[in-house]
């Protein structure tokens, strides 16, 4: 069995995957909020791509940008108009994911409702994606250059921000506790937004290479949801390597996984949606931390330790 | 709060939200409410075009109603009001010509949404129902017309779908007719044009849907019977990727050996259909052997400017084939008539969608059904029905019924992907398929 | 009357709709330790936050130098001289040693000074440096207590508030944290702190008050509250 396509196939998916979750997870840690409107933000990233591109001639570069500006600022608006206002008022998380879950049904349809009028239900963005080079059966795209290093460079840029800038350190001391942040005087209020943008913007842009890989439909979002919580869940909802890892395994269970679970168990590629759905549940029946509450560094650290 | 008590939470509304999402879709306001209805004009009915007035006197006039349960959401969103548009021409031409004849009679339609689902269509069908509906125009997709099959003959409601072709609602006796021909035709159809095109080895990919699984099991059966090797993938369209299933493709064309004897029939709609596509034309492999694809293949989405030219290149380097119900020729002053009217209605041509073409016949039908019963009644609709189809010829061709109430004369396009001489990308054709004698005619190479 | 740096005045707060303390006069008096000393229940935690602006205030106004910071959001409160130790939670715990010193002076812009607060902070608690790069959440009681207390002052505070500094702690460590307190009074910062160990706080403050049932039941300065048969009956008499 060759696996070099799969294998590519997982790697892409997974990279997706985790560009679309490291915003979830970021704003999960930062609020509490199981945001399902989440998919919104990589639906409208999606559309901003596709149209700049598709309609006004603009690179894909430009077009990202400007995706990374629209999600970050519908995130934003998300946060100010419901999630703020119902955090003020002192709502339980239990209301603000069920508020997020209206925000994106409102925003999903007044998509669908733009798209409907416009004839652009389907819309792919016409990135120009072309084979560069071949791995075994497996081909390496255009695309592929693209994904690949916006993922990594975006948790790269996640992960210094977070650990050696002030703003970053504070977003991680209010994660972790918001009373004791403010006491310190740190802004929350100002650091949210900052959040918000950020989280909103890279899922854009995540949207947006989706818009190109794939097919965008008002739905592409939600459809997808289910493997963002995933990977974001596997990463234990708090930590960037953690997302990353998260996004790979289920890129890889869905698709090297399923593969050889086709080849030679015979099970049908249909059943992919359900491996996500197993991790789901497994990673909370057993362990709630995610990857994240797996200590890798230490136990090498120790393993090391030991060997010297 | 407790990490595991989240994560249950978590998992119950997704389900739940699930639900939401699939019960919110946006359904197109009805266009009216109510059944039958006898409304006393006594203003004066001005004749447009006429020099004169119409009689003042005031006239008994008597509406019937139509139902259209047409999906204009989820997977016939773009299709789906292209179709409705086409019954709706239909209607007001019937009406036109009732009103120019000075007849008291009037039909009126009444539009629901069918949404692409099996839940959705009954829903919509119960709404008609309660309205006092028995007349239908729909549903659209094969798994809608089984699941109100039942609905139907208890509520004695007969439906004319303008484009379910599959097996699975093929069943005698019922009070769901179907303008094309089935696949029951098509199935044979497309094993017939593949083997005739010297592939021996074929691996089809399809939806997991009725239409997909219903075709794919037809030509499968038909295309071992010429003698063929089958490889048959169906696939869950309701996924974000399927790069696995066209890996499996990519891997069951290459155990045949990618060669001129095998070939790849693809039977998708829209989004799923474009993910495939796009995955298949970067797969060295898929790009080496010919495809073929069903009706639902030959539809814009697929084209420029709804998608990237690159996939239309890659259509055309696998010379791509695609069979479709037969609409008569353009040069045929029906087919000319109706293109003409409903550009001018609708500000796009009906031939983005082959089945526009049958909603405007199936319209046509079931105006005249009602007007020759001239009783409101789904009985007395279930036995005129087959044979006005008999005695009508339309934008389709002919509209014999078979024993099963559906299209009987199975003639199909043969078209393939062209660029014209203005830029624009387009499915011309280039062949015919006769049913009754399986003849395959190709004036152009694909 | 004496120079007081915070006033609260007829203050009536709670969270949500529970009214937790009612009327509450206390007065702050600059440089001095306040204690606020009463049972389990009896508003003193909910008194502290007040102060920083954690609860709801339905009555009354607090008065920091003059100033009414009734409505003032707490991160602004922290910015003008307040700070403040609770007594769970005080720390990160996902974030190093140093990194919380980091948080605790976020609102300064004094980037020379703060380093050099922090190596004296390090030269004070010297386990502080030793586990610097270890995340808060690994640290005994007593080092967390420390930690809380170290962020706190990395604000440069001139008012700090301590929520019972002492609880559930080894006595050893208890000496060292109050001998540290009256470092900090010494070194010109006002405390105010809340005890449920009453004769401790009352033998090291200036002035003590009694809270009970939300409301405060006596003051006086502290060595007087504990001469008083009658508080002492209250208060200290089963022990």
């Amino acid at each position: 069995m060759d696996i070099s396509v799969p294998l590519m196939n997982s790697l892409t998916l997974g990279s997706l995957y985790t560009l679309m979750a490291l915003g979830l997870t970021m704003s999960f840690s930062v609020t509490k909020i199981a945001n399902f409107a989440h998919a919104e933000l990589v639906t409208l990233g999606g559309y901003v791509t596709a149209l700049l591109v598709n309609w006004m001639g603009f690179g894909l570069a430009e077009s990202l940008v400007a995706a990374f500006f629209a999600s970050a600022l519908l995130a934003l608006a998300m946060d100010e108009l419901v999630f703020k206002p119902l955090t003020r008022r002192g709502s339980r998380t239990l209301y603000l994911l069920v508020a997020s879950i209206g925000i994106g049904l409102i925003v999903r349809y007044i998509l669908y409702i733009y798209a409907d009028l416009n004839g652009i239900i389907t819309i792919q963005t016409k990135a120009d994606i072309q084979i560069v080079s071949q791995v075994g059966r497996a081909a390496i795209t255009t695309m592929h250059l693209w994904i690949f290093p916006v993922t990594i460079i975006s948790v790269i840029l996640l992960h210094v921000m977070f650990h050696y800038t002030k703003v970053g350190k504070a977003l991680r001391a209010m994660a972790d506790n918001e009373d004791l942040a403010r006491v310190s005087g740190i802004r929350i209020y100002r650091l949210r937004r900052i959040m918000w943008v950020i989280a909103g913007g890279i899922t854009g842009v995540a949207g947006g290479l989706w818009s190109a890989y794939s097919v965008l439909t008002p739905e592409a979002g939600w459809q997808a949801l289910l493997r963002i919580f995933a990977a974001s869940i596997l990463g234990g909802l708090v930590s960037f390597w953690g997302t990353i890892a998260g996004g790979i395994i289920i890129g890889l269970a869905e698709n090297l996984g399923i593969s050889i679970a086709n080849e030679f168990f015979y099970v049908n590629t249909a059943y992919r949606p359900l491996v996500s759905f197993i991790i789901i549940v497994v990673v909370f029946l057993f362990k709630p931390t995610g990857l994240a509450g797996i200590d890798v560094i230490g136990w090498i650290k120790r393993k090391m330790g030991k060997g010297e | 709060m407790d990490t595991k008590v989240w994560g249950v939470l978590l998992i119950v509304v997704f389900l739940l939200g699930i639900g939401i999402g699939y019960m919110a879709k946006p359904s197109a306001p009805a266009a009216a409410t109510g059944g039958v209805k006898t409304v006393t004009v006594t203003t004066t009915i001005t004749k447009t075009g006429a020099a004169g007035t119409a009689p003042p006197k005031p006239a008994e006039q008597k509406e019937y109603v139509i139902g259209l349960a047409i999906a204009v959401t989820g997977g016939y969103a773009v299709d789906g009001p292209r179709r409705r548009n086409g019954a709706i021409l239909a209607i007001e031409q019937i009406n036109k010509m009732l009103e120019e004849a000075g007849s008291p009679v009037r039909l009126k339609y009444i539009h629901e949404d069918t949404k692409t689902s099996a839940e959705g269509a009954i829903a919509a069908l119960e709404k008609l129902n309660s309205a006092g509906v028995k007349m239908v125009v729909g549903p659209l997709a094969t798994s809608e017309c089984k699941a109100v099959l039942d609905f139907l003959k208890t509520n004695k409601i007969t439906a004319i779908s303008p484009s379910s072709t599959g097996t699975a609602a093929m069943v005698k006796g019922d009070f769901c007719f179907r303008a094309p021909s089935p696949d029951k035709y098509q199935g044979p159809a497309l094993a017939n044009i593949i083997w005739q095109q010297g592939i021996k080895k074929l691996v089809i990919l399809a939806r997991n849907d009725d239409y997909g699984k219903g075709l794919a099991d037809l030509v499968e059966e038909n295309f071992k019977k010429l003698g063929g090797q089958v490889e048959k993938i169906i696939y869950d369209h309701t996924q974000p990727d399927l790069s696995a299933d066209v890996e499996r493709a990519s891997n069951a064309v290459n155990k045949f050996g990618a060669d001129a004897e095998t070939g790849v029939l693809i039977i998708a709609f829209d989004d799923d259909g474009i993910k495939i596509l796009e995955a298949a034309r970067l797969d060295p492999t898929l790009s080496k052997v010919r495809w073929f694809g069903p009706d639902s293949m030959k539809r814009a989405t697929f084209l420029p400017p709804k998608s990237k030219e690159d996939i239309a290149l890659f259509l055309q380097k696998v010379h791509f084939m695609a069979t479709t119900p037969a609409v008569g020729s353009k040069d045929n002053p029906l087919v000319k008539e109706f293109i003409e009217e409903y550009t001018k209605k609708f500000g796009e041509s009906p031939e983005a969608s082959t089945y526009t073409f049958y909603a405007y016949d199936a319209a046509w039908i079931a105006g005249l059904t009602v007007l020759v019963a001239h009783k409101y009644d789904g009985v007395a609709f279930q036995k005129i029905l087959p044979v006005i189809a008999k005695h009508f010829y339309g934008v389709t061709g002919w509209k014999l019924l078979d024993e099963y109430g559906d299209a009987a004369v199975p003639i199909y396009d043969i078209v393939a992907p062209r660029k014209l001489p203005d830029g624009t990308w387009n499915f011309v054709p280039i062949g015919k398929y006769d049913g009754t004698t399986k003849a395959v005619t190709l004036f152009e190479q694909p | 009357m004496a120079d007081a740096i915070i006033q609260a005045r007829g203050i009536t707060a709670g969270y949500g709709k529970a009214i937790i303390i009612q009327d509450v006069n206390i007065d702050i008096e600059r440089g001095k330790i306040t204690a606020i000393v009463g049972p389990n229940g009896s508003g003193k935690s909910t008194f502290l936050k007040t102060i920083f602006g954690l609860t709801r205030v339905f009555k009354g106004q607090i008065i920091y130098e003059g100033r009414d910071i009734t409505k003032m959001l707490p991160e602004e409160r922290a910015r003008i001289g307040l700070g403040y130790v609770p007594q769970v939670n005080n720390v990160f715990p996902n974030l190093t040693v140093e990194e919380n010193l980091e948080m605790g002076a976020y609102a300064r812009t004094d980037k020379e000074q703060v380093k050099a607060d922090l190596e004296e902070i390090y030269s004070v608690f010297p386990i502080l440096r030793e586990r610097k790069k270890q995340k808060a959440g690994s640290l005994s009681g007593g080092e967390r207590q420390m930690l809380a207390m170290a962020m706190a002052l990395m604000g440069k505070p001139r008012v700090l508030l301590l929520d019972e500094p002492a609880a559930a702690l080894a006595p050893k460590v208890v000496t060292q944290i109050f001998t540290k307190i009256k470092e900090i009074v010494a070194s010109g910062v006002t405390i105010l702190l809340v005890e449920q160990h009453a004769k401790r706080a009352l033998n090291l403050c200036d002035m003590g008050y009694v809270m009970a049932g939300g409301r405060v039941v006596m003051k006086g300065p502290g060595k007087e509250l504990l001469a008083d048969e009658k508080f002492v009956e209250a208060f200290l008499g089963k022990r």
